[in-house]
Protein backbone atom coordinates (compact mmCIF):
# COMPACT_ATOMS: atom_id res chain seq x y z
CA UNK A 1 0.00 0.00 0.00
CA UNK A 2 1.30 3.58 -0.65
CA UNK A 3 2.04 6.14 2.07
CA UNK A 4 -0.99 8.00 0.87
CA UNK A 5 -3.08 5.50 1.00
CA UNK A 6 -2.67 4.99 4.45
CA UNK A 7 -5.58 5.53 6.84
CA UNK A 8 -4.21 8.20 9.65
CA UNK A 9 -4.22 5.55 12.41
CA UNK A 10 -1.39 3.28 10.12
CA UNK A 11 0.29 6.01 8.72
CA UNK A 12 0.94 7.67 12.34
CA UNK A 13 2.36 3.96 13.85
CA UNK A 14 4.42 4.08 11.24
CA UNK A 15 5.71 7.43 11.66
CA UNK A 16 6.03 6.89 15.61
CA UNK A 17 8.18 3.39 15.04
CA UNK A 18 10.47 5.87 12.99
CA UNK A 19 9.31 3.78 9.41
CA UNK A 20 8.06 6.75 7.97
CA UNK A 21 8.97 10.17 8.16
CA UNK A 22 6.76 13.36 7.91
CA UNK A 23 8.44 14.40 5.02
CA UNK A 24 7.89 11.43 2.89
CA UNK A 25 4.39 11.74 4.34
CA UNK A 26 3.82 15.01 3.56
CA UNK A 27 5.73 14.23 -0.13
CA UNK A 28 3.10 11.39 -0.62
CA UNK A 29 0.32 13.79 -0.76
CA UNK A 30 2.03 16.50 -2.70
CA UNK A 31 2.59 13.95 -5.13
CA UNK A 32 -0.88 12.51 -5.41
CA UNK A 33 -1.84 16.25 -5.72
CA UNK A 34 0.24 16.62 -8.70
CA UNK A 35 -1.27 13.34 -10.24
CA UNK A 36 -4.58 13.59 -9.49
CA UNK A 37 -5.80 17.50 -9.50
CA UNK A 38 -5.25 18.50 -12.62
CA UNK A 39 -8.08 16.52 -13.34
CA UNK A 40 -10.18 16.72 -9.71
CA UNK A 41 -9.04 20.35 -8.80
CA UNK A 42 -9.87 19.99 -4.98
CA UNK A 43 -7.32 22.42 -4.40
CA UNK A 44 -7.52 26.12 -4.45
CA UNK A 45 -4.10 26.83 -3.12
CA UNK A 46 -1.45 24.10 -2.96
CA UNK A 47 1.04 25.30 0.33
CA UNK A 48 4.26 22.67 -1.21
CA UNK A 49 6.68 24.73 0.10
CA UNK A 50 5.80 25.37 3.96
CA UNK A 51 4.33 22.22 4.28
CA UNK A 52 7.65 20.90 3.73
CA UNK A 53 9.61 23.31 5.66
CA UNK A 54 6.91 22.09 8.64
CA UNK A 55 7.67 18.51 7.89
CA UNK A 56 11.51 19.12 8.55
CA UNK A 57 10.64 20.59 11.23
CA UNK A 58 8.79 18.37 13.18
CA UNK A 59 11.29 16.13 12.07
CA UNK A 60 14.62 18.45 13.37
CA UNK A 61 12.61 18.99 16.95
CA UNK A 62 11.67 15.07 16.80
CA UNK A 63 8.30 15.79 17.47
CA UNK A 64 6.61 14.60 14.68
CA UNK A 65 7.33 10.62 16.39
CA UNK A 66 5.47 11.92 19.80
CA UNK A 67 2.79 14.01 18.39
CA UNK A 68 -0.77 12.81 18.16
CA UNK A 69 -1.08 13.94 14.22
CA UNK A 70 2.95 14.05 13.75
CA UNK A 71 3.17 14.12 10.02
CA UNK A 72 -0.92 13.64 8.98
CA UNK A 73 -0.71 15.55 6.03
CA UNK A 74 -4.04 17.68 6.13
CA UNK A 75 -6.35 20.30 3.63
CA UNK A 76 -8.49 23.02 5.07
CA UNK A 77 -11.27 24.37 3.66
CA UNK A 78 -10.92 27.73 1.66
CA UNK A 79 -13.20 29.42 4.21
CA UNK A 80 -10.62 28.94 6.97
CA UNK A 81 -8.18 31.29 7.54
CA UNK A 82 -4.58 30.58 7.87
CA UNK A 83 -2.05 33.49 8.51
CA UNK A 84 0.32 34.44 5.60
CA UNK A 85 -1.84 32.54 2.62
CA UNK A 86 -4.91 33.93 0.59
CA UNK A 87 -8.37 32.61 2.09
CA UNK A 88 -10.94 33.27 -0.55
CA UNK A 89 -14.07 31.54 0.52
CA UNK A 90 -14.82 30.48 -3.41
CA UNK A 91 -15.47 34.38 -4.31
CA UNK A 92 -13.99 36.94 -6.31
CA UNK A 93 -14.92 39.51 -3.35
CA UNK A 94 -12.28 38.39 -1.06
CA UNK A 95 -9.55 39.42 -3.81
CA UNK A 96 -6.72 38.87 -2.67
CA UNK A 97 -6.66 38.79 1.12
CA UNK A 98 -4.40 37.22 3.32
CA UNK A 99 -5.74 36.64 7.13
CA UNK A 100 -3.65 38.65 9.61
CA UNK A 101 -4.36 35.34 12.23
CA UNK A 102 -5.25 31.48 12.36
CA UNK A 103 -8.07 29.92 12.58
CA UNK A 104 -8.39 28.09 15.93
CA UNK A 105 -9.55 24.63 14.27
CA UNK A 106 -5.84 24.81 12.07
CA UNK A 107 -3.74 26.15 14.87
CA UNK A 108 -5.12 22.83 17.01
CA UNK A 109 -3.90 20.87 14.01
CA UNK A 110 -0.93 22.35 13.71
CA UNK A 111 -0.23 22.20 17.82
CA UNK A 112 -1.10 18.12 17.31
CA UNK A 113 1.74 18.12 14.58
CA UNK A 114 -0.47 17.88 11.23
CA UNK A 115 0.94 19.23 7.98
CA UNK A 116 -1.33 21.71 6.19
CA UNK A 117 -0.67 21.16 2.66
CA UNK A 118 -3.08 23.03 1.09
CA UNK A 119 -6.40 24.95 0.86
CA UNK A 120 -9.70 23.36 -0.65
CA UNK A 121 -12.53 24.31 -2.95
CA UNK A 122 -16.53 25.09 -1.78
CA UNK A 123 -19.09 26.75 -3.03
CA UNK A 124 -18.61 30.68 -2.52
CA UNK A 125 -19.50 31.58 0.81
CA UNK A 126 -20.22 27.69 1.37
CA UNK A 127 -23.21 28.45 -0.15
CA UNK A 128 -24.15 25.30 -2.17
CA UNK A 129 -24.33 21.32 -2.31
CA UNK A 130 -21.81 20.72 -5.41
CA UNK A 131 -19.13 23.45 -5.05
CA UNK A 132 -20.32 24.18 -8.66
CA UNK A 133 -20.91 27.28 -7.23
CA UNK A 134 -17.00 28.84 -6.69
CA UNK A 135 -15.55 31.42 -8.39
CA UNK A 136 -12.54 29.42 -9.51
CA UNK A 137 -14.13 26.58 -11.43
CA UNK A 138 -16.03 23.35 -10.09
CA UNK A 139 -14.62 20.54 -8.01
CA UNK A 140 -15.02 17.10 -9.57
CA UNK A 141 -16.06 13.80 -8.06
CA UNK A 142 -12.71 11.60 -7.71
CA UNK A 143 -15.04 8.72 -8.44
CA UNK A 144 -16.23 9.85 -11.83
CA UNK A 145 -15.11 13.07 -13.09
CA UNK A 146 -18.29 13.88 -15.10
CA UNK A 147 -20.19 14.12 -11.61
CA UNK A 148 -19.96 16.68 -8.96
CA UNK A 149 -18.51 15.55 -5.36
CA UNK A 150 -21.05 17.82 -3.49
CA UNK A 151 -20.74 21.02 -1.50
CA UNK A 152 -20.33 22.99 0.35
CA UNK A 153 -16.85 21.42 1.23
CA UNK A 154 -16.25 19.75 -1.44
CA UNK A 155 -12.76 20.32 -2.45
CA UNK A 156 -11.86 18.78 1.39
CA UNK A 157 -14.22 15.59 0.35
CA UNK A 158 -12.69 15.23 -2.93
CA UNK A 159 -8.85 15.48 -1.41
CA UNK A 160 -9.46 13.17 0.77
CA UNK A 161 -10.87 10.87 -1.18
CA UNK A 162 -8.33 10.81 -3.91
CA UNK A 163 -5.79 10.29 -1.27
CA UNK A 164 -4.38 13.64 -1.57
CA UNK A 165 -4.41 14.28 2.54
CA UNK A 166 -5.40 11.77 5.20
CA UNK A 167 -7.79 14.73 7.05
CA UNK A 168 -9.44 17.48 5.63
CA UNK A 169 -11.26 20.18 6.83
CA UNK A 170 -14.96 21.31 5.97
CA UNK A 171 -17.60 23.42 7.69
CA UNK A 172 -21.31 22.44 7.67
CA UNK A 173 -24.19 24.64 7.75
CA UNK A 174 -26.97 22.14 6.36
CA UNK A 175 -24.75 19.58 5.46
CA UNK A 176 -21.79 20.92 4.02
CA UNK A 177 -19.80 18.08 5.40
CA UNK A 178 -21.70 14.89 5.21
CA UNK A 179 -23.42 15.68 1.91
CA UNK A 180 -20.16 15.65 -0.19
CA UNK A 181 -18.21 13.02 2.41
CA UNK A 182 -21.61 10.58 1.24
CA UNK A 183 -20.89 11.53 -3.10
CA UNK A 184 -17.09 10.89 -1.96
CA UNK A 185 -17.24 7.68 -0.43
CA UNK A 186 -15.32 8.99 2.55
CA UNK A 187 -16.60 9.86 6.32
CA UNK A 188 -17.48 13.05 7.03
CA UNK A 189 -19.10 14.64 10.56
CA UNK A 190 -20.41 17.63 11.90
CA UNK A 191 -19.99 17.18 15.98
CA UNK A 192 -22.21 19.11 18.36
CA UNK A 193 -22.96 22.76 17.85
CA UNK A 194 -19.90 24.40 20.00
CA UNK A 195 -17.81 21.49 19.74
CA UNK A 196 -15.21 23.36 17.67
CA UNK A 197 -14.32 26.96 17.40
CA UNK A 198 -15.47 28.98 14.87
CA UNK A 199 -12.59 31.35 15.25
CA UNK A 200 -11.30 32.02 12.11
CA UNK A 201 -14.11 30.42 9.93
CA UNK A 202 -15.90 32.94 7.93
CA UNK A 203 -19.63 33.06 9.13
CA UNK A 204 -22.48 31.86 7.01
CA UNK A 205 -25.44 31.47 9.62
CA UNK A 206 -24.08 31.44 12.72
CA UNK A 207 -26.39 29.97 14.65
CA UNK A 208 -25.70 27.03 12.53
CA UNK A 209 -22.21 26.31 11.69
CA UNK A 210 -19.51 23.79 12.72
CA UNK A 211 -16.35 23.00 11.78
CA UNK A 212 -15.81 18.92 11.42
CA UNK A 213 -13.04 16.41 9.83
CA UNK A 214 -13.27 14.44 6.70
CA UNK A 215 -11.51 11.28 6.65
CA UNK A 216 -11.38 7.59 5.28
CA UNK A 217 -12.33 5.44 8.30
CA UNK A 218 -14.41 6.38 11.50
CA UNK A 219 -11.24 5.87 13.06
CA UNK A 220 -9.33 8.63 11.92
CA UNK A 221 -11.94 11.07 11.87
CA UNK A 222 -12.23 10.32 15.96
CA UNK A 223 -8.76 10.86 16.06
CA UNK A 224 -8.64 14.73 14.06
CA UNK A 225 -11.77 15.16 16.17
CA UNK A 226 -9.74 14.17 19.07
CA UNK A 227 -7.61 17.55 18.80
CA UNK A 228 -10.30 20.16 17.49
CA UNK A 229 -12.84 19.92 20.43
CA UNK A 230 -12.62 21.99 23.43
CA UNK A 231 -13.68 25.52 24.40
CA UNK A 232 -11.66 28.82 22.94
CA UNK A 233 -11.76 31.76 24.49
CA UNK A 234 -11.75 33.56 21.28
CA UNK A 235 -15.27 32.34 20.60
CA UNK A 236 -17.82 32.65 22.80
CA UNK A 237 -19.98 29.77 21.67
CA UNK A 238 -17.86 27.04 21.29
CA UNK A 239 -18.96 24.53 24.63
CA UNK A 240 -16.73 24.17 27.91
CA UNK A 241 -18.21 20.59 27.96
CA UNK A 242 -15.19 18.00 29.03
CA UNK A 243 -13.74 16.46 25.50
CA UNK A 244 -13.38 12.60 26.46
CA UNK A 245 -11.27 10.49 24.26
CA UNK A 246 -13.24 9.67 21.21
CA UNK A 247 -11.66 6.74 20.02
CA UNK A 248 -12.31 4.96 23.53
CA UNK A 249 -15.64 2.96 22.40
CA UNK A 250 -14.94 2.50 18.89
CA UNK A 251 -13.67 -1.43 19.19
CA UNK A 252 -17.18 -2.77 21.12
CA UNK A 253 -19.84 -4.26 19.27
CA UNK A 254 -23.71 -3.03 18.37
CA UNK A 255 -24.70 -5.27 20.53
CA UNK A 256 -27.42 -3.47 22.21
CA UNK A 257 -27.00 -0.31 20.43
CA UNK A 258 -30.21 1.12 20.00
CA UNK A 259 -30.69 2.99 16.16
CA UNK A 260 -34.01 4.45 15.06
CA UNK A 261 -35.20 4.94 11.80
CA UNK A 262 -37.45 7.44 10.86
CA UNK A 263 -39.46 5.31 7.72
CA UNK A 264 -42.16 7.97 7.25
CA UNK A 265 -39.82 10.89 6.60
CA UNK A 266 -37.73 8.71 4.01
CA UNK A 267 -40.61 7.61 2.29
CA UNK A 268 -41.31 9.99 -0.95
CA UNK A 269 -37.49 10.94 -0.78
CA UNK A 270 -35.40 9.00 -1.64
CA UNK A 271 -33.58 7.44 -4.64
CA UNK A 272 -33.83 3.22 -5.18
CA UNK A 273 -29.79 2.44 -5.01
CA UNK A 274 -29.71 4.87 -2.18
CA UNK A 275 -32.60 2.71 -0.64
CA UNK A 276 -31.27 -0.59 -0.97
CA UNK A 277 -28.10 0.11 0.58
CA UNK A 278 -29.46 1.82 3.44
CA UNK A 279 -31.69 -1.16 3.96
CA UNK A 280 -28.62 -3.55 3.56
CA UNK A 281 -26.74 -1.76 5.95
CA UNK A 282 -29.68 -1.61 8.75
CA UNK A 283 -30.14 -5.43 7.94
CA UNK A 284 -26.31 -6.03 8.67
CA UNK A 285 -26.60 -3.87 11.72
CA UNK A 286 -29.53 -5.97 12.70
CA UNK A 287 -27.48 -9.43 12.58
CA UNK A 288 -24.52 -7.88 14.74
CA UNK A 289 -26.96 -7.50 17.66
CA UNK A 290 -28.30 -3.83 17.18
CA UNK A 291 -31.92 -3.15 18.14
CA UNK A 292 -33.70 -1.30 15.16
CA UNK A 293 -36.50 0.64 16.36
CA UNK A 294 -38.94 3.25 13.95
CA UNK A 295 -39.22 6.86 15.13
CA UNK A 296 -41.32 9.69 13.97
CA UNK A 297 -39.92 12.82 12.89
CA UNK A 298 -43.24 14.26 11.91
CA UNK A 299 -42.22 18.05 11.29
CA UNK A 300 -38.77 17.17 9.46
CA UNK A 301 -40.14 17.45 6.14
CA UNK A 302 -40.50 21.23 7.38
CA UNK A 303 -36.74 21.61 8.04
CA UNK A 304 -35.63 22.93 4.70
CA UNK A 305 -38.10 25.29 4.40
CA UNK A 306 -37.16 26.53 7.82
CA UNK A 307 -33.45 26.25 6.97
CA UNK A 308 -33.23 28.21 4.01
CA UNK A 309 -34.99 31.17 6.04
CA UNK A 310 -33.19 30.92 9.28
CA UNK A 311 -30.11 30.41 7.34
CA UNK A 312 -30.35 32.69 4.32
CA UNK A 313 -31.33 35.64 7.17
CA UNK A 314 -28.19 35.22 9.22
CA UNK A 315 -26.20 35.00 6.18
CA UNK A 316 -27.28 38.36 4.77
CA UNK A 317 -26.16 40.05 8.19
CA UNK A 318 -22.92 37.93 8.41
CA UNK A 319 -22.32 39.13 4.97
CA UNK A 320 -23.38 42.32 5.25
CA UNK A 321 -19.12 42.84 5.98
CA UNK A 322 -17.73 42.97 2.45
CA UNK A 323 -18.35 45.80 1.77
CA UNK A 324 -14.96 46.66 0.00
CA UNK A 325 -14.23 48.92 2.33
CA UNK A 326 -11.40 46.93 4.88
CA UNK A 327 -10.31 44.31 2.74
CA UNK A 328 -10.42 42.42 -0.53
CA UNK A 329 -11.78 43.59 -3.97
CA UNK A 330 -13.01 47.48 -4.02
CA UNK A 331 -14.98 48.54 -7.13
CA UNK A 332 -12.88 50.87 -9.36
CA UNK A 333 -16.20 52.20 -10.90
CA UNK A 334 -17.69 54.09 -7.85
CA UNK A 335 -17.53 57.69 -6.60
CA UNK A 336 -19.61 57.89 -3.70
CA UNK A 337 -19.69 55.45 -0.39
CA UNK A 338 -22.98 53.90 -0.94
CA UNK A 339 -22.26 53.09 -4.60
CA UNK A 340 -19.07 51.34 -3.82
CA UNK A 341 -20.93 49.00 -1.47
CA UNK A 342 -23.22 48.14 -3.86
CA UNK A 343 -21.06 47.62 -7.04
CA UNK A 344 -18.51 45.93 -5.24
CA UNK A 345 -21.25 43.37 -3.64
CA UNK A 346 -22.22 43.54 -7.29
CA UNK A 347 -18.93 42.48 -8.93
CA UNK A 348 -17.87 40.20 -5.85
CA UNK A 349 -20.38 37.95 -5.54
CA UNK A 350 -21.57 34.97 -7.22
CA UNK A 351 -25.46 34.25 -8.37
CA UNK A 352 -26.25 31.79 -5.78
CA UNK A 353 -24.51 34.72 -3.18
CA UNK A 354 -27.10 37.39 -4.08
CA UNK A 355 -30.05 35.32 -4.22
CA UNK A 356 -29.73 34.06 -0.79
CA UNK A 357 -28.57 37.67 0.94
CA UNK A 358 -31.45 38.83 -1.08
CA UNK A 359 -33.85 36.54 0.31
CA UNK A 360 -32.49 36.42 3.52
CA UNK A 361 -32.85 40.52 3.12
CA UNK A 362 -36.67 40.10 2.14
CA UNK A 363 -37.63 37.12 4.65
CA UNK A 364 -36.45 39.80 7.46
CA UNK A 365 -37.84 42.96 5.79
CA UNK A 366 -40.77 45.34 7.51
CA UNK A 367 -44.29 43.38 7.09
CA UNK A 368 -42.68 39.32 6.48
CA UNK A 369 -40.53 38.80 9.95
CA UNK A 370 -43.59 37.47 11.64
CA UNK A 371 -44.48 35.01 8.47
CA UNK A 372 -41.37 34.15 7.76
CA UNK A 373 -38.51 34.65 10.29
CA UNK A 374 -40.38 33.84 13.63
CA UNK A 375 -42.17 30.91 12.22
CA UNK A 376 -38.90 29.05 10.70
CA UNK A 377 -37.80 29.44 14.16
CA UNK A 378 -40.31 28.27 15.94
CA UNK A 379 -40.83 25.28 13.53
CA UNK A 380 -37.01 24.86 14.50
CA UNK A 381 -38.11 24.47 18.22
CA UNK A 382 -40.94 21.78 17.06
CA UNK A 383 -37.52 20.04 15.09
CA UNK A 384 -35.46 19.97 18.39
CA UNK A 385 -38.63 18.47 19.90
CA UNK A 386 -38.90 15.42 17.86
CA UNK A 387 -35.56 15.02 17.64
CA UNK A 388 -35.59 14.52 21.55
CA UNK A 389 -38.67 12.53 21.72
CA UNK A 390 -36.64 10.16 18.93
CA UNK A 391 -33.93 9.77 21.46
CA UNK A 392 -36.29 8.84 24.40
CA UNK A 393 -36.53 5.59 22.20
CA UNK A 394 -33.13 5.24 20.62
CA UNK A 395 -29.23 5.99 21.03
CA UNK A 396 -28.66 7.22 17.40
CA UNK A 397 -31.17 7.91 14.38
CA UNK A 398 -30.18 6.89 11.32
CA UNK A 399 -31.03 8.21 7.46
CA UNK A 400 -29.50 8.03 4.33
CA UNK A 401 -27.03 11.16 4.01
CA UNK A 402 -28.22 12.34 0.57
CA UNK A 403 -31.41 11.28 -1.66
CA UNK A 404 -29.20 10.34 -4.66
CA UNK A 405 -25.37 9.20 -5.59
CA UNK A 406 -23.29 12.14 -6.90
CA UNK A 407 -24.96 13.57 -9.82
CA UNK A 408 -23.93 14.90 -13.06
CA UNK A 409 -22.44 18.54 -13.51
CA UNK A 410 -24.73 21.20 -14.41
CA UNK A 411 -27.67 19.05 -13.59
CA UNK A 412 -28.83 21.37 -11.06
CA UNK A 413 -27.11 24.37 -11.72
CA UNK A 414 -30.43 26.30 -12.83
CA UNK A 415 -32.87 24.85 -10.61
CA UNK A 416 -32.11 26.61 -7.10
CA UNK A 417 -34.86 24.34 -5.34
CA UNK A 418 -33.59 21.22 -6.89
CA UNK A 419 -30.20 21.43 -5.51
CA UNK A 420 -31.98 22.46 -2.14
CA UNK A 421 -33.09 18.91 -2.09
CA UNK A 422 -30.33 17.54 -1.75
CA UNK A 423 -29.76 18.58 1.76
CA UNK A 424 -33.44 17.05 3.25
CA UNK A 425 -31.59 15.29 5.40
CA UNK A 426 -28.91 16.33 6.59
CA UNK A 427 -30.62 20.07 7.62
CA UNK A 428 -32.55 19.24 10.15
CA UNK A 429 -29.37 18.31 12.24
CA UNK A 430 -28.10 21.40 11.54
CA UNK A 431 -31.43 23.01 12.97
CA UNK A 432 -31.06 20.83 16.12
CA UNK A 433 -27.59 21.44 17.01
CA UNK A 434 -26.60 17.76 16.68
CA UNK A 435 -24.08 15.55 16.04
CA UNK A 436 -23.97 13.83 12.35
CA UNK A 437 -21.68 11.40 10.52
CA UNK A 438 -22.06 10.04 7.25
CA UNK A 439 -19.91 6.75 6.49
CA UNK A 440 -19.77 5.22 3.16
CA UNK A 441 -22.08 2.04 2.94
CA UNK A 442 -21.78 0.98 -0.38
CA UNK A 443 -21.99 1.64 -4.41
CA UNK A 444 -24.65 2.26 -6.58
CA UNK A 445 -24.77 0.14 -9.96
CA UNK A 446 -22.76 2.65 -11.76
CA UNK A 447 -19.92 2.33 -8.91
CA UNK A 448 -20.91 5.89 -6.88
CA UNK A 449 -20.35 5.77 -3.53
CA UNK A 450 -23.46 5.92 -1.49
CA UNK A 451 -23.60 7.40 2.90
CA UNK A 452 -25.13 6.16 5.50
CA UNK A 453 -25.80 9.25 7.82
CA UNK A 454 -26.37 8.55 11.59
CA UNK A 455 -27.80 11.51 14.59
CA UNK A 456 -26.94 11.18 17.94
CA UNK A 457 -27.61 13.16 21.24
CA UNK A 458 -25.80 16.29 21.94
CA UNK A 459 -22.47 16.14 23.00
CA UNK A 460 -22.53 12.12 22.92
CA UNK A 461 -19.98 11.98 19.78
CA UNK A 462 -18.52 9.08 21.69
CA UNK A 463 -22.03 7.07 21.11
CA UNK A 464 -22.65 8.50 17.62
CA UNK A 465 -18.90 7.14 16.58
CA UNK A 466 -18.94 3.54 18.04
CA UNK A 467 -22.50 3.34 16.30
CA UNK A 468 -20.27 4.68 12.88
CA UNK A 469 -17.75 2.39 13.38
CA UNK A 470 -20.16 -0.33 13.84
CA UNK A 471 -22.06 0.49 10.59
CA UNK A 472 -18.37 0.81 8.80
CA UNK A 473 -17.70 -2.86 9.86
CA UNK A 474 -20.95 -4.19 8.67
CA UNK A 475 -21.34 -2.22 5.54
CA UNK A 476 -20.93 -3.38 1.91
CA UNK A 477 -18.09 -0.84 1.61
CA UNK A 478 -14.03 -1.77 0.85
CA UNK A 479 -13.22 0.46 4.45
CA UNK A 480 -10.80 3.31 4.15
CA UNK A 481 -10.21 2.89 0.78
CA UNK A 482 -8.85 5.75 -2.07
CA UNK A 483 -10.96 6.19 -4.79
CA UNK A 484 -10.05 4.38 -7.63
CA UNK A 485 -8.95 5.91 -11.21
CA UNK A 486 -12.05 7.14 -13.21
CA UNK A 487 -12.10 6.28 -16.77
CA UNK A 488 -10.85 9.37 -18.14
CA UNK A 489 -8.68 10.64 -15.79
CA UNK A 490 -5.09 11.82 -17.09
CA UNK A 491 -2.42 10.24 -14.21
CA UNK B 1 -50.39 40.36 2.87
CA UNK B 2 -49.00 40.19 -0.74
CA UNK B 3 -46.11 37.59 -0.93
CA UNK B 4 -45.77 38.54 -4.56
CA UNK B 5 -42.07 38.87 -5.77
CA UNK B 6 -41.69 41.09 -8.53
CA UNK B 7 -39.62 43.32 -9.86
CA UNK B 8 -40.61 46.28 -7.46
CA UNK B 9 -39.53 44.34 -4.60
CA UNK B 10 -36.16 42.97 -6.18
CA UNK B 11 -35.40 46.56 -6.87
CA UNK B 12 -36.23 47.48 -2.87
CA UNK B 13 -34.51 44.49 -1.90
CA UNK B 14 -31.23 45.48 -3.82
CA UNK B 15 -31.35 49.07 -2.10
CA UNK B 16 -31.78 47.07 1.42
CA UNK B 17 -29.04 44.72 0.60
CA UNK B 18 -26.68 47.20 -1.13
CA UNK B 19 -26.57 44.81 -3.80
CA UNK B 20 -26.78 46.30 -7.39
CA UNK B 21 -28.18 43.54 -9.84
CA UNK B 22 -27.77 43.79 -13.48
CA UNK B 23 -31.33 43.66 -15.63
CA UNK B 24 -30.50 40.15 -16.40
CA UNK B 25 -29.83 39.36 -12.80
CA UNK B 26 -33.38 41.32 -12.21
CA UNK B 27 -35.21 39.17 -14.40
CA UNK B 28 -33.51 35.95 -12.81
CA UNK B 29 -34.02 36.41 -9.53
CA UNK B 30 -37.54 38.08 -9.78
CA UNK B 31 -38.14 34.32 -11.15
CA UNK B 32 -36.28 32.55 -8.82
CA UNK B 33 -37.24 34.29 -5.77
CA UNK B 34 -40.81 33.99 -6.50
CA UNK B 35 -40.50 30.13 -6.82
CA UNK B 36 -38.46 30.29 -3.52
CA UNK B 37 -40.58 31.88 -1.70
CA UNK B 38 -42.99 29.68 -2.67
CA UNK B 39 -41.37 26.59 -1.53
CA UNK B 40 -40.67 28.07 2.21
CA UNK B 41 -44.48 28.94 2.02
CA UNK B 42 -45.00 25.26 2.77
CA UNK B 43 -44.38 26.57 6.70
CA UNK B 44 -47.38 27.84 6.77
CA UNK B 45 -48.82 24.10 6.97
CA UNK B 46 -47.03 23.64 10.52
CA UNK B 47 -48.69 23.78 13.47
CA UNK B 48 -46.69 26.46 15.63
CA UNK B 49 -49.12 27.81 17.96
CA UNK B 50 -47.61 28.49 21.66
CA UNK B 51 -44.35 27.20 20.43
CA UNK B 52 -41.42 29.45 21.60
CA UNK B 53 -38.70 30.52 18.70
CA UNK B 54 -35.58 28.99 18.84
CA UNK B 55 -33.23 32.19 18.01
CA UNK B 56 -29.79 30.82 19.16
CA UNK B 57 -28.51 27.69 19.60
CA UNK B 58 -26.47 27.14 22.90
CA UNK B 59 -26.04 24.12 25.53
CA UNK B 60 -24.02 26.08 28.09
CA UNK B 61 -25.24 26.21 31.16
CA UNK B 62 -24.36 29.70 31.94
CA UNK B 63 -23.08 32.41 29.91
CA UNK B 64 -19.53 32.50 30.30
CA UNK B 65 -17.53 35.90 30.22
CA UNK B 66 -13.63 35.68 29.58
CA UNK B 67 -11.30 37.26 32.54
CA UNK B 68 -10.63 40.66 32.07
CA UNK B 69 -7.60 41.13 30.96
CA UNK B 70 -5.30 42.55 28.67
CA UNK B 71 -4.35 40.79 25.51
CA UNK B 72 -2.20 41.62 22.64
CA UNK B 73 -4.87 42.35 19.63
CA UNK B 74 -3.88 42.43 15.69
CA UNK B 75 -0.61 44.76 14.58
CA UNK B 76 -2.42 47.86 13.31
CA UNK B 77 -0.08 48.20 9.93
CA UNK B 78 -0.96 44.44 8.75
CA UNK B 79 -4.56 45.36 9.39
CA UNK B 80 -4.53 48.20 7.15
CA UNK B 81 -2.14 46.62 4.64
CA UNK B 82 -5.41 44.43 3.72
CA UNK B 83 -7.46 47.16 2.98
CA UNK B 84 -8.21 48.78 -0.60
CA UNK B 85 -7.34 52.12 0.48
CA UNK B 86 -5.76 53.28 3.53
CA UNK B 87 -4.06 56.49 4.90
CA UNK B 88 -1.89 56.09 8.08
CA UNK B 89 -3.90 55.11 10.72
CA UNK B 90 -7.15 54.79 9.18
CA UNK B 91 -9.63 52.80 6.65
CA UNK B 92 -10.02 55.67 3.68
CA UNK B 93 -13.45 55.70 1.89
CA UNK B 94 -14.97 57.62 -0.66
CA UNK B 95 -16.45 60.33 0.08
CA UNK B 96 -20.12 60.05 1.46
CA UNK B 97 -22.25 62.57 1.34
CA UNK B 98 -22.61 65.94 -1.28
CA UNK B 99 -21.34 65.09 -4.88
CA UNK B 100 -18.76 62.94 -6.28
CA UNK B 101 -16.75 65.40 -7.33
CA UNK B 102 -12.78 65.43 -5.48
Amino acid sequence: MSLHELSIFDLRRRIAAGEVTPLEACDAALAQIEARDRDVHAFLDVHAAHARDSARNLMASGKGRSLPLGGIPVAIKDNMCVEGTPTTCGSRILGKYQPPYTATAVARLRDAGAIVIGKTNLDEFAMGSSTENSAFGPTRNPWDLSRAPGGSSGGSAAAVSAGMAAASLGSDTGGSIRQPAALCGVVGMKPTYGRVSRYGLVAFASSLDQIGPFARTVEDAALVLNVLCGKDERDATSASTPVPDFTAELGKSLKGVRIGVPWEFLGSHVDTSVRTAFDRTIDAAKKEGATVVEVALPNADFGLAAYYIVANAEASANLARFDGIRYGHRTPKAQALVETYSKTREEGFGREVKRRVLLGTYVLSAGYYDAYYRRAQQVRSLIISDFATAFERCDVVAMPTSPTPAFKLGDKTDDPILMYLNDVFTIPVNLAGLPGISVPCGLSPEALPIGLQLIGRAFDETTLLRAAAGMERVADFSRGAVAPLPKGARA
Amino acid sequence: MSNKIDRDVVHHLERLARIDLSPDEVEMITEQLGRIVGFVEKLQAANVEGIEPTSAMSHEATEHVRDDVVTSSLDRAVVLGQAPDATQEYFRVPRVIGKADE
